[in-house]
């Protein structure tokens, strides 16, 4: 249990990738499950952009034609969370089209014994 | 700084859970708004700027206009509006 | 709550009288059979309009189902005002459906057995579908409510797990952590000379891992695409109509106030992205965030001004082509540039003095395709959003 307090990111963003999970799961109401993925996505870009960071390190942006690599964090997670969080806008978007036919063929946005009980029988 | 970042990130978890128990869609709306413009500052100090750039403009406009979209598509505004 | 139609409350208890008297083996909550001709009917009839109401409100459904027992006898009543109606137009599939139930599902079903729901008498009733429908209901919601306490659990059994791992894990923000390696180095110390690129995540994300880069753009298109084809149908038929833009959509919003607000930030917002775009670099950002805030920038136009303005320099037909041309390009470039690097070819695109804006080769001219892809997907999405109508 050593590092436990020292690695607070990770410790925080392990938490909101569960509440999120929890959000995503339990939740009833489709808008509240999609910002649930939302934490979840959040949470791994906080956790990926905390494992990059140096303590007392710049961003990796060359100053002044120093390349020293002793002088910049780790400049892979931020490229990776970047694309990664364009694609989690899109998966939003593409959850919430679904969301909204979703609401048009039940008339509500709820996943509940109702709409599953329809669910159940458009399935025959 | 370090008790600063301990902050924000109390502050997100807060944020998540009151996701979990806010009633009205659109204040889990706002909720995530301010959530991600945390979540901005919280890279900024991870000195990460990209991230901290695109996480603004993405989770708190793009993200929120949508669900916001969605919701008046909806009507779940007015009818939150009525029942107050 | 009314969601069992009356015509399936009545085969269904009918059916559940037959299934007890023939077969007494089989459960009485077998229930799902007689929802056929329920179905039959067609399910718009159960016009579940009350959840309207209730798409905002998120626990008052738990209290719901439950309450469905107390409120029950009240909503029946209601039904039953309905009922001669409903009875009149439906008589026919009422009639046929139940007959072919059972024949269905058991030869040796007696065929009397079937007519007797329809001329059922009334009084009888009330009691045995709110039974049933009260026994679906305390069913479903045992069942949820073991849903959710197992979900629970493994919420916190993972929560364990993750912080377990946490706890094992290297010391945060050290320089010797393993992921601070031999590759993180090549990029910093080589990135300069390779890329030319001053912004070592634009260089990485751009030329190391380019096709990462354009697979992460043609997702965008594919999202794009796939959000067209959700909310298509009634795109057809508000260009069918032309009724489909309200006044607001067309013009605006009214107040003004935001207008003037909007009026004078649109300008800076724009310019920003762009700057952010090109500079994509040298400096913080690159496509993908100033193409967000570009595609911010066109969506706060069409707030402000409406469609009447924005659909002169962006529609979603438009903005499509624009993506496409934009993904060809960056396909383009990045061809030329891999079939130079892997044959030992001397590229002619001069990698310019770092620090300048007409530097560090085709990550430049990619950065531009991106935020091109990038804020045409916001702005697509926006309005395809906005356009959508419940029909």
């Amino acid at each position: 249990m050593g590092n436990l307090f020292s690695n607070y990111y990770e410790l925080a963003s392990m938490l909101l990738f569960v509440v999120g999970f929890l959000i995503l799961l339990i939740q009833r109401n489709l808008i509240k499950k999609i910002i649930g993925l939302n934490i979840m996505d959040t949470s791994v870009f906080l956790f990926l952009a905390a494992k990059g960071y140096i303590a007392g390190r710049m961003s990796p942006i060359i100053r002044d034609g120093v390349t020293d690599a002793s002088r910049y964090i780790n400049p892979i997670p931020s490229g990776l969370v970047l694309t990664g969080i364009v694609v989690a806008v899109s998966t939003t978007a593409f959850a919430l089209a679904l969301a909204l036919r979703w609401y048009q063929q039940y008339n509500s946005l709820e996943v509940d014994w109702t709409t599953l009980k329809h669910l159940l029988k458009g399935e025959k | 700084m370090t008790w600063f970042s301990i902050m924000l990130l109390l502050f997100l978890i807060a944020c998540a859970i009151s996701v979990f128990f806010i009633k009205r869609i659109m204040n889990a709306v706002i909720v995530f708004m301010s959530y991600s413009a945390i979540m901005a500052v919280l890279w900024l100090s991870l000195e990460s700027p990209d991230l901290a750039i695109t996480e603004a403009a993405v989770g708190c406009g793009i993200t929120t206009l949508l669900f916001i979209m969605v919701l008046k598509k909806i009507n779940a505004l007015k009818e939150e509006g009525d029942a107050e | 709550m009314g969601i069992i139609s009356d015509k399936g409350k009545k085969t269904l208890t009918s059916f559940s009288d037959w299934v007890s008297a023939n077969s007494p083996d089989i459960p009485a909550e077998v229930v799902y059979p007689p929802k056929k001709d329920d179905h039959g009917h067609g399910h718009d009839d159960h016009g579940h309009d009350d959840h309207g109401g209730h798409g905002h409100d998120d626990h008052g459904h738990d209290d719901h189902c439950e309450a469905a027992h107390a409120d029950e006898t009240h909503a029946h009543e209601e039904v039953l005002h309905e009922e001669p109606l409903k009875e009149a137009s439906h008589e026919e599939p009422a009639a046929e459906a139940p007959q072919e139930e059972p024949a269905a599902e058991a030869v040796e079903a007696p065929a009397a057995e079937a007519p007797p729901p329809i001329e059922a008498p009334e009084p009888a009733k009330p009691e045995e579908p709110v039974s049933e429908e009260a026994k679906l209901c305390a069913e479903v919601g045992a069942i949820e409510r073991s849903y959710r306490a197992v979900a629970t659990i493994c919420g916190i059994m993972l929560a364990l797990i993750l912080v377990v791992t946490v706890a094992l894990l290297p010391k945060f923000g050290m320089a010797n952590n393993p992921t601070v390696n031999e590759v993180s180095r090549r990029y910093l110390e080589e990135g300069i000379k390779d890329t030319g690129a001053v912004n070592t995540v634009a260089g990485m994300i751009l030329d190391y891992r380019a096709f990462d880069t354009l697979g992460e753009s043609i997702v965008l298109f594919t999202a794009t695409i796939t959000v067209i084809f959700l909310l298509q149908q009634s795109r057809r038929k508000d260009n069918e109509g032309k009724i489909g833009s309200t006044e607001a959509n067309l013009s605006g919003v009214r107040s003004l106030p935001a207008k003037v607000i909007i009026r004078i930030a649109l300008p800076f917002s724009l310019l920003y992205g762009i700057y952010v775009v090109i500079n994509g670099h040298l400096s913080p950002g690159g496509g993908f965030s100033g193409g967000t805030i570009i595609g911010a920038s066109l969506i706060l136009s069409h707030l402000a001004f409406g469609e009447r303005f924005t659909k002169r320099f962006a529609t979603v037909d438009g903005c499509s082509k624009v993506m496409v041309a934009a993904l060809l390009v960056y396909m383009g470039l990045k061809t030329y540039s891999v079939y130079t690097g892997a044959n030992g070819i001397e590229s002619i695109i001069p990698l310019g003095t770092p620090g300048s804006i007409l530097s560090a080769g085709l990550i430049f001219p990619l950065n531009i395709c991106v935020g091109l892809v990038v804020s045409c997907t916001m702005f697509t999405l926006y309005s395809l959003f906005t356009d959508w109508k419940i029909s």
